[in-house]
Parts: structure tokens; sequence; C-alpha cells
């Protein structure tokens, strides 16, 4: 596995996404962003991953202190300006628990849209409990 | 009421490269007065795209989209909200795209049969017809059907009679 930095980092009014770059055996892209507050440091954690080659999926971590305060839409918006842009992705997907309305919330303002699917995925959040995941995609 | 139909439109190779070109040019500027209501805006590309279809025919409107399409692949920015580039003729909205060039030839050759306006309309709603069933086909390797209609079609139907009625009535004065 080899990491890069990605130079120079993603920016916003309140915060910074200091970025690494991972590729897998399997040659599918991870890129991993530490979430930075301007004031008070990190804060949380993004990252894409590929689950199959050209369909990167968008995780996002925020400590507890820091949720609901629209730093998860802030951060995700310049992810996926970034994903985007520098990138060259098209489409990015996410998901979120499907008892889980907030988290519809901040994927729906970051610009995701619902595709319809509902599938059982593995939740880092809830310790890698299975749960039905309510399947959203996002299109450049 | 007589039709516009392309056997009044001039054979010469000047002329039909200039009127490609134009056609280009007014696609491209259909295109920039965009309404972004959600993954697919809403443009006056397919208004524009049935006068060109109904003045020139089939044959030439397709390759009025043919040659709109190949500018935006090399980076003009000359689609919807002034996007360009190949990621953008081959990302999500790829289907409406090729639906055009489709409707174009479709609506062309019908048109160079058909006057009124009743009629014309009626082609022209069928043109959108094609260029939705199209563009949602594109839509669903990205979501599941339903959704792809919610977003890549229902929004679009109001308009896509309006515009159709539209058209229809721009080549009735035209032809005048």
């Amino acid at each position: 596995m080899c990491i890069q930095s990605l130079q120079p980092p993603v920016a916003t009014d309140r915060l910074i996404l200091r970025s690494a770059v991972m590729a897998d055996g399997q040659a599918r892209a991870v890129v991993a962003f530490d979430i930075e507050h301007r004031r008070f440091g990190p804060i949380g954690r993004l990252d894409f991953h590929e689950a199959a080659p050209r369909r990167p999926e968008l995780d996002i971590w925020l400590d507890q202190p820091f949720r609901g305060r629209g730093y998860g839409t802030e951060a995700m918006t310049a992810a996926l300006r970034w994903a985007g842009q520098d990138w060259r992705r098209g489409a990015v997907w996410s998901g979120h628990a499907a008892d889980d309305a907030a988290a519809g919330q901040a994927l729906c303002k970051a610009g995701f849209l619902y595709t319809g699917d509902v599938v059982r995925k593995a939740s880092d959040v809830r310790g890698g409990q299975v749960a039905p995941t309510r399947m959203m995609v996002w299109l450049a | 009421m007589p039709a516009v139909s392309v056997r009044k439109i001039p054979s010469s190779l000047p002329f039909q490269v200039a009127a490609v070109a134009g056609g280009v040019v007014a696609m491209a500027v259909a295109s920039q007065l965009a309404i972004p209501i959600g993954p697919v805006p809403i443009t006056l590309q397919t208004y524009v795209l049935f006068v060109l279809a109904g003045l020139l025919g089939g044959r030439l409107a397709l390759m009025v989209v043919l040659a709109w399409l190949a500018i935006a692949a090399v980076g003009a920015p000359v689609l919807a909200d002034g996007a360009g580039g190949w990621r953008a003729v081959t990302g999500h909205t790829m289907g409406f795209l090729v639906g055009m060039a489709a409707a174009a030839f479709v609506c062309g050759r019908a048109g160079e049969r058909t006057c009124g306006v009743l009629s014309r309309t009626a082609v022209f709603v069928g043109g959108h017809l094609i260029v939705l069933a199209v563009g949602w086909s594109g839509m669903i390797s990205f979501m599941s059907p339903g959704p792809a209609f919610e977003y890549g079609v229902l929004p679009f139907i109001p308009g896509a009679l309006i515009k159709s009625i539209a058209a229809a009535l721009t080549l009735r004065l035209l032809s005048r």
C-alpha cells in the first residue's frame, strides 16, 4: 500500500480537510481526509473508498460535540467539490442507516439524492453492526 | 399552411455548413439558459432543437446535435450551465444528450412530412418522449428506476408540453 498526501488541503470557512491517498493491492483508490476545525483542531474524518472500480463511496464521522452544527455538510460539500473537479469522479455514493433521519438530511444538504436502494451494510458508527442502509448518490 | 421543409433548404454544401454552424451556436445559447432544479437542469435546448429539426430536416438537425456534442466533448462550455468536456458529455446526463440526437433525426424526418401547429406539436411531444426515455435509461445506471423517473422525467413533463407548442408556433411564424 502506498500513501501520498494531497496538496494543498481542501479548505472551507471553518474547516481544513487534510488528505492522504492510499491505494490497495487491487489498485482501488482510497482517499481519506482528516477534518480539522480552524479553532478546535481535529474533529472527525471523511473518506472515499471504491467498493468497485469507478464507484467511490463516501463515509464521514464527526466527534460527538461537533455533530448537528453543519460541519458534516460543510466538509462533505468541499470534499465532493474536490472529488468532482480534482479527482474527476462523476458520481459518488453514500448511505445512512434507515433509522437515522438526521444523517439523511445532512447528505441531502450536501447534494445527495436517494437512489431507492436499501442494502444491509456494516456501520462503523455502530461498531460494525449490520443495519439497513438507504443508499444515496451525488452526481457531479 | 405550407410546411417549412428541407425542400426549401438550399442543398449547397456552404449553406449546409452554415446551417449546422448556426444550429450549434443556437444550441449553445439555449444551453446557457439553465434552471438548476436537480441533477438535470431545465433548459431551452429541446425548444431550439425542435425548431431546428423543423427548419433543417432530420439529417441536418442530427448533424447539428453531433457537432454540438463533439464541440462540448473537446471542452467548449456549450452544454447546460456552461458545462463542457468529455466527462460532462459522458456523465449522468449522457442519456438525455443521446436522446436529443435521436429526437433531432426522428422529429426532423417527421417534420419534413408534417405541417400545422397541432401535428407538429404532437411530433415534438414524441421527440420529448424520446429524450426523456433515453435520459431516464441513462439515469438508472446511477439509481433505481423510480427515483430516476422522479428526478429525470417527472419535472420535465410540463416544460416538454410548453416547449413543444412553442416550437410548433415558432415554425408557423417562420413559415409565413
